[in-house]
């Protein structure tokens, strides 16, 4: 009898503990440190699963009013976008959240906000091209970089944000022109990841790239001697291309106000360092400087269109892109 | 007794079919809402090529696994030579390499800026660079050396249970060792050969890992594409049902073509033939086929593994790992005890009652393996939320446990168990069935004692196979797993998604090493097997 008490108690005891559940599209690797940091600031334990985004949201969906769920974390605004879009996320009051993120980083109803941003940008090969030749995005269509431009598979996310957010600011027209001249000028198959872009751009295969600027990140750690420069598009027109990871509250949460907290720690300056050193990402938060490593590779004015138009735009983005044989 | 005894195994056939069909059902479910925008993009821009594409690929793997799978089988079977053990052991080895894991390490070695490339190119002081490998060339090889041991394993089973008679009889007649492989020994193997090709097949199709890797576009290209970049689930496991439909109609189609339908063995009272030792030459010449087959499909991909594994250990390794391996040991171990019940019992409803329907049965139970992952563990958790609604609304009392996973993982590696079962049974001549019948009081016991050993190596083959697919699964156990249940797939997992290919080899290794076990334990088996 004393060993069931002590068993019930031990039960109840940990279902009364403060808990949080994050399903989370980001690595492991890259939000437990967050996790750990919390529970050991507010005692707060926070149980997660990790998985691609798709799948996720369709977990969310199917467990409607019994997710256990109060937290959708995942990258690329696309996602974030469409998670706002299915109802799966709520819209949050919290002053200190809309005053951390900046507007164009956050849903326009509040719904999800931006953690971490990431930059896309241009990559070229020191050796054969001047930085002083690149422009913009928009250039590498014209006929001087043909055969000597590599690009990422367009399955990935990042490039059908990318391409959602040209639309949105050149229209389809334009855009389409701009992306059949990328195929046309392609120096090889497209690349199935950044990393193997950026060691094609190092070997000589192709001399200029578009990449996040955290994989250049990772790959100078391993190879100190990278023969690849780093180049921020679009500085006299729109900005560089910028997409985010960020978070949201579920909406049938049943702990709104402690999800809507650990948020707002997640915006913190504190959580915001973390997040930033654990890879080579930039703070959401302005107020935040980057780490020294990114520092060195200078500042740079990033696009401030809303974000979340990348989401709205992405379907058109693939389409366009499936037209231009862009693979 | 006698009809009672064959429902039971009838009635869990298709109670099986059905929890099965479910899922697979909910894809099709789909159908019901087109959205015609989509489909007229899909039909214009995408499908043309990419149906091409896949039945390619399919062609070129199906091809490609025979060809290494058949040779190496019909050698480490009937013959003997220096090093035969090893090498039939190591042609076992590919399958625990995920495909995904192989074609990274071909392209980062092969590929036009591959590590080996650039040597080479720097070594002979070449100017341009070499070719690509990412394309149909590649890929088709890549997969063929991923997916021919289920063609080895199956045929190997094959060739060792037909028996030592009909060989001797083709030899009294005076049929030399050519024709007697092409006239007697192959036929005599075809449900084998045909079930690893389709294995392979269902692979193949449902692959988006490697393919992606070598930019090789197929129809599962364009269901992860139509789901994740044009936001529409829907219009994906319409895809899928096509892949779905193909499939099932190649199942039934071959039950239409095997005219034979008898199989069974020919030895006597379970002796088996002895093999041939082969004379110098000979032996020379299987020891670099086997040598050079090994080294591309396993040597290879297994040292980069170790290089870049011991690159990262400093930084990832930590006694985690142990509950990694822990609960990939438990997951699949559990998924094998599971399916080999409900296997062997359609296995042997199968065998009693062949026919079309029991042919229909075998294909619907056996398509969770053509989906592709993802949008299986989709279907399949909608099943689970289903259930778990009907019997207590409003809580969680499937998903999110173990049972759930076990569920998952069952309805996708049906096919993977069923396949050795099924063929094991074609070898048992109807009189030994008579052994259950003449005393039905003790029909289980009979079951077990006389059934069972006679289909020994299904077993054992099912059980490898089921083992090292389900270490190696990701979209079923990341969506269904209990909170915390880490596994070594889901490792690699989370170093692939963001492209930390280096850094998942430490999992992949240790993967390789778990499924050492049960291979070594089929190995040791099936070698006492053939001693005794």
């Amino acid at each position: 009898m004393k060993v069931l008490m002590t068993f019930l108690f031990l039960l109840t005891g940990t279902a009364f503990a403060e808990e949080l559940v994050v399903y989370s599209a980001r690595n492991e690797q890259l939000i437990k440190p967050l996790f750990d940091l919390y529970k050991k600031e507010t005692g707060v334990d926070i149980k997660f699963v990790t998985d691609k985004e798709g799948p996720l949201m369709q977990k969310l969906k199917t467990e409607g009013s019994n997710s256990p769920a109060d937290i959708l974390l995942t990258v690329d605004a696309g996602n974030l976008w469409l998670a706002s879009h299915e109802g799966l996320l709520k819209s949050v009051k919290s002053k200190v959240l809309t005053k951390n993120i900046p507007k164009h980083l956050r849903d326009p109803n509040n719904t999800w906000f931006a953690m971490s941003v990431r930059a896309r940008t241009i990559f070229y090969n020191k050796n054969k091209v001047k930085a002083e030749e690149l422009s913009t995005y928009e250039d590498l269509a014209t006929a001087k970089w043909s055969k000597r431009l590599c690009l990422r598979t367009s399955n990935k996310v990042y490039n059908q944000s990318l391409v959602a957010m040209m639309i949105a600011e050149l229209g389809e027209k334009k855009t389409e022109e701009v992306v059949a001249g990328w195929v046309k000028n392609l120096a090889t198959e497209v690349f199935p990841d950044d990393t193997k872009l950026l060691e094609a751009i190092d070997a000589g295969l192709c001399d200029v790239g578009i990449a996040n600027t955290y994989y250049y990140g990772r790959l100078m750690n391993k190879k100190p001697d990278l023969k690849v420069g780093i180049f921020w598009a679009n500085q006299k027109s729109k900005g560089v291309h910028v997409n985010v990871s960020g978070a949201g509250v579920t909406k049938h949460t049943k702990n709104e106000a402690s999800a809507v907290k650990f948020l707002e720690w997640l915006s913190s300056e504190k959580a915001q360092n973390l997040l930033v050193d654990e890879d080579f990402e930039y703070p959401a938060n302005p107020k935040i400087l980057p780490s020294a490593k990114l520092a060195a590779w200078g500042t740079f004015k990033p696009n401030f269109i809303n974000v979340s138009r990348a989401g709205e735009l992405q379907a058109s983005a693939v389409k366009l892109m499936d037209r231009v044989q862009y693979k | 007794m006698k009809m009672k005894n064959l429902s039971f195994s009838k009635l869990t056939s298709l109670f099986i079919a059905l929890i099965i069909t479910i899922p697979i059902f909910i894809i099709y479910t789909s159908l019901l809402e087109i959205d015609h925008s989509i489909w007229s993009h899909l039909k214009t821009y995408v499908l043309p090529e990419l149906t091409m594409n896949t039945v390619k690929l399919v062609c070129g793997v199906s091809v490609g696994v025979v060809l290494l799978g058949v040779p190496l089988a019909y050698l480490n079977a009937f013959y003997d030579y220096p090093g035969r053990r090893f090498f039939s052991f190591v042609a076992l080895l590919p399958m625990s390499i995920p495909a995904y894991i192989m074609a990274f390490v071909y392209v980062a070695l092969f590929d036009a800026t591959g590590i080996w490339s650039l040597k080479l190119k720097e070594f002979l002081g070449m100017k341009g660079f070499f070719p690509s490998i990412r394309n149909f060339h590649g890929i088709t090889l890549v997969l063929s050396l991923c997916f021919y041991p289920y063609v080895y394993l199956l045929t190997k089973n094959a060739f060792e249970s037909q028996g030592a008679r009909a060989i001797e009889v083709s030899r009294v007649m005076g049929l030399g060792t050519i024709k007697t492989f092409f006239k007697v020994i192959l036929p005599l193997s075809r449900p084998w050969i045909f079930s690893g090709m389709l294995l392979a097949l269902m692979e193949t199709v449902g692959d988006f890992g490697a393919v992606s890797i070598f930019n090789y576009t197929t129809f599962t290209t364009a269901i992860y594409r139509s789901w994740f970049g044009l936001f529409s689930l829907n219009s994906a496991q319409q895809l899928a049902t096509i892949l779905v439909t193909a499939i099932f109609l190649l199942m039934v189609l071959e039950h239409f073509l095997d005219k034979k339908k008898h199989y069974t063995s020919m030895g006597r009272g379970g002796t088996i033939f002895l093999r041939t030792r082969l004379t110098f030459i000979p032996s020379m010449l299987a020891i670099l086929g086997s040598g050079i087959i090994s080294t591309l499909a396993f040597f290879i991909p297994f040292a980069m593994i170790v290089k870049w594994a011991f690159s990262v250990m400093e930084r990832d390794l930590d006694q985690r790992y142990f509950s990694f391996m822990f609960n990939s040991l438990e997951i699949a171990s559990l998924t094998v005890i599971v399916l080999l019940f409900f296997t062997v019992l359609m296995a042997y409803a199968v065998r009693k009652n062949p026919g079309l329907i029991a042919t229909i049965i075998k294909s619907v139970s056996s398509l969770g393996y053509a989906v592709p992952g993802t949008v299986l563990a989709v279907g399949v958790f909608i099943f689970l939320s289903m259930t778990e609604n009907f019997i207590s609304p409003g809580q969680k009392i499937l998903t999110g446990s173990i049972l759930a996973l076990i569920i998952g993982l069952v309805i996708r590696f049906f096919s993977v168990s069923l396949t050795p079962l099924t063929n094991s049974f074609l070898r048992i001549t109807d009189s030994h069935f008579m052994v259950l019948e003449l005393n039905p009081n003790s029909r289980y016991k009979n079951f077990i004692k006389a059934i069972i050993p006679m289909v020994k190596p299904g077993v054992l083959t099912a059980s490898l196979m089921v083992f090292v697919e389900v270490l190696k699964e990701m979209p079923i156990t990341l969506m269904t797993r209990p909170f915390g249940k880490e596994t070594l797939s889901i490792r690699i997992f989370e170093m692939t998604s963001e492209g930390e290919w280096e850094r998942a080899a430490l999992p992949s290794l240790f993967l390789v090493l778990v499924s050492l076990i049960p291979t070594i334990i089929l190995f040791i088996q099936s070698e006492k097997q053939h001693d005794q």
